[in-house]
């Protein structure tokens, strides 16, 4: 490896070093080998449980085997005549979109003070407001029960919205916030300077500019609130179970070809929302979020 | 700004009232006043049974931790080393199952690994390479083969995003001096990213060590970890000090963990300046 000419071969022979090339060294075939094995694994272990819920949500028997012994629309009959399914998916649908109201009302506002201004303490506060991100659900969720047991509140459905508000708001912030940071302040000026009133400046440049945050927050936030598992199991009260925790129970101690169905529809729910939030911002941005979403 | 109000009022109390919970006596879900008291955390301490669930927990976030770094690190290299049209379909894979239902994802598992008739014993009975049914579902590998998959994407998001950050000339650099692919990836590729695998790692290990679903799920009912008895204690058994001790426990030990990972990730950027 160390004379001239070896160097010298090895410049040459650079462009020929992409894995899985015939001339490459035995220790790169075996190095991309091994790599390609196991990102094959691992992208097949990534999809695969998904897609075999999907079929197995078509299997015609009671139990779950492979191969399935028939197809049938029948566990989706099921699903649509079992009443608990149906008023915990409602209870789930309406608690997400209040939460999505009230995170619009508190987290956008936020967003402004928080990129706009410089003040004292601004990136503590801007922990303090995606803290909720990093912190386990299991502890907010225990807190939050403490909490209303303290102040004597019985756990209600206002009170699963508050608790839901608490882990979806941060991601209006954060996404409203990074769409604001980008966003030049040139256009506000000149609208101000053409005799705009703050109203209109708002409404008329700002709000344009920034809807694709918002609205990609917004379809995120609904996700998180609807698939909300550990926060729900703490705050929801045995009477108003949302949906996850519906299937939890039905899976506790069996499998259940029921959930099936329902997880059909809740994988065809996350695959909608990330098609419209990579529409929205890109799916390269979609990432940033993923990685903050706990 | 009302944002800070609604987070102090929802998130600061309560994890206040949290840590408060575990040092008072709590009688009929009143507190008792003037109760200050050690003893419940001398009784959780001092118990050898939930010294042996700490540990277990605390393997079940290390082991799923290292295997998803073994099966993250490749997608993610491989991710930075493919076109933009398979780059899209790679991030689309990557990002649906981060995106499904917990829940969900946990009863894909349940299928693949589930019982005698589950898929996974169906096509080793038919090939042969078992005598008989193999039991994985309500063990502890079943719940590491089901965590890694769903913790992977934690895993592959901040290396991509390290491996991206990377000066592609040093690799030419390192060829050019004579070092095969091989040699590059290992003294040059890997080293670098380090920051992105301890940010992955912290990630992975802090959701694992504190979910609830998974465990719960694919372990069965006889496998404890800190979070399913967490939720016993609190409510099946309205044991509020004992639960509060052991999430206050919970807390403080990723806190420390993630602590050390930072120190680790601080360490590593003065040692690669």
């Amino acid at each position: 490896m160390d004379s001239i000419s070896q160097r010298v071969a090895g410049v040459s022979r650079e462009r020929s070093r992409a894995p899985g090339r015939g001339t490459a060294p035995p220790g790169d075939r075996l190095l991309a080998a091994a790599l390609g094995l196991l990102a094959g694994i691992a992208l097949i272990a990534l999809v695969f449980p998904s897609v075999l819920v999907v079929i197995s949500s078509f299997n015609a028997s009671d139990f779950l085997t492979f191969p399935p012994q028939g197809w049938s629309l029948r566990w989706y009959t099921v699903m649509a005549g079992n009443w608990e399914v149906r008023a915990s998916a409602l209870l789930s649908l309406k608690v997400a979109v209040l939460v999505v109201l009230i995170d619009l009302l508190l987290g956008v506002p936020a967003a402004f003070p928080l990129t706009r201004t410089r003040f004292r303490g601004r990136e503590a506060v801007m922990t303090f407001i995606l803290s909720p991100l990093m912190l386990p659900g299991l502890v907010i969720g225990i807190g939050l029960l403490f909490f209303y047991m303290l102040m004597g509140f019985a756990l209600s459905f206002p009170l699963l919205v508050v608790s839901h508000v608490v882990v979806t708001m941060p991601f209006i912030v954060s996404m409203t916030s990074a769409r604001l940071a980008v966003l030049d302040p040139a256009y506000e000026e000149a609208a101000l300077s053409l005799g705009a009133s703050q109203v209109q400046k708002f409404v008329h440049v700002v709000l344009p500019q920034l809807w694709p945050g918002i609205a990609a927050g917004a379809a995120f936030a609904f996700l998180l609130s609807f698939d909300n598992f550990t926060v729900s199991l703490f705050t929801a009260s045995d009477r108003l179970r949302p949906l996850p925790i519906v299937l939890f129970y039905l899976l506790r101690y069996d499998i259940n070809p029921l959930v099936g169905a329902v997880s059909s529809l809740e994988i065809v729910l996350a695959l909608l929302v990330l098609l419209v939030g990579s529409r929205l911002l890109g799916l390269a941005r979609v990432t940033q979020l993923g990685r903050r979403m706990t | 700004m009302p944002a800070v109000g609604y987070l102090v009022v929802f998130l600061a109390v309560p994890l206040l009232l949290l840590f408060a919970f575990g040092l008072v006596d709590i009688r009929d879900g009143r507190l008792v006043p003037g109760s200050w008291t050690l003893e419940h955390y001398a009784r959780v301490l001092g118990d050898p049974f939930y010294y042996r669930i700490f540990v277990r927990t605390f393997w079940m976030g290390f082991g799923a931790t290292v295997l998803c770094l073994i099966f993250g690190y490749p997608v993610a290299y491989l991710f930075t080393r493919v076109g933009t049209a398979a780059r899209q379909v790679l991030l689309v894979l990557i990002l649906a199952p981060l995106l499904t239902n917990a829940v969900v994802r946990t009863f894909g598992w349940m299928i693949i690994l589930g019982g005698p008739k589950g898929l996974l014993n169906a096509v080793l009975l038919r090939l042969g390479l078992v005598e008989e049914p193999l039991k994985i579902l309500y063990t502890m590998s079943g719940v590491l083969i089901g965590m890694t998959q769903i913790q992977l994407p934690f895993m592959i998001l901040p290396i991509i995003a390290a491996l991206e950050g990377q000066d592609r000339s040093l690799h030419e650099a390192a060829a050019g001096l004579g070092a095969t692919w091989a040699q590059t990836f290992f003294h040059v590729v890997v080293p670098l990213s380090l920051p992105g695998v301890l940010s992955g790692s912290a990630l992975v290990f802090v959701i694992s060590y504190t979910s609830f679903v998974i465990p719960a799920l694919l372990g069965g009912g006889s496998f404890g970890v800190i979070p399913t008895f967490i939720f016993e204690q609190i409510s099946a058994l309205v044991q509020w000090n004992s639960g509060a001790v052991l999430a206050s426990l919970l807390m403080g030990t990723a806190i420390v963990m993630l602590l050390l990972f930072n120190r680790a990730s601080a360490r590593l950027l003065r040692w690669t300046r």
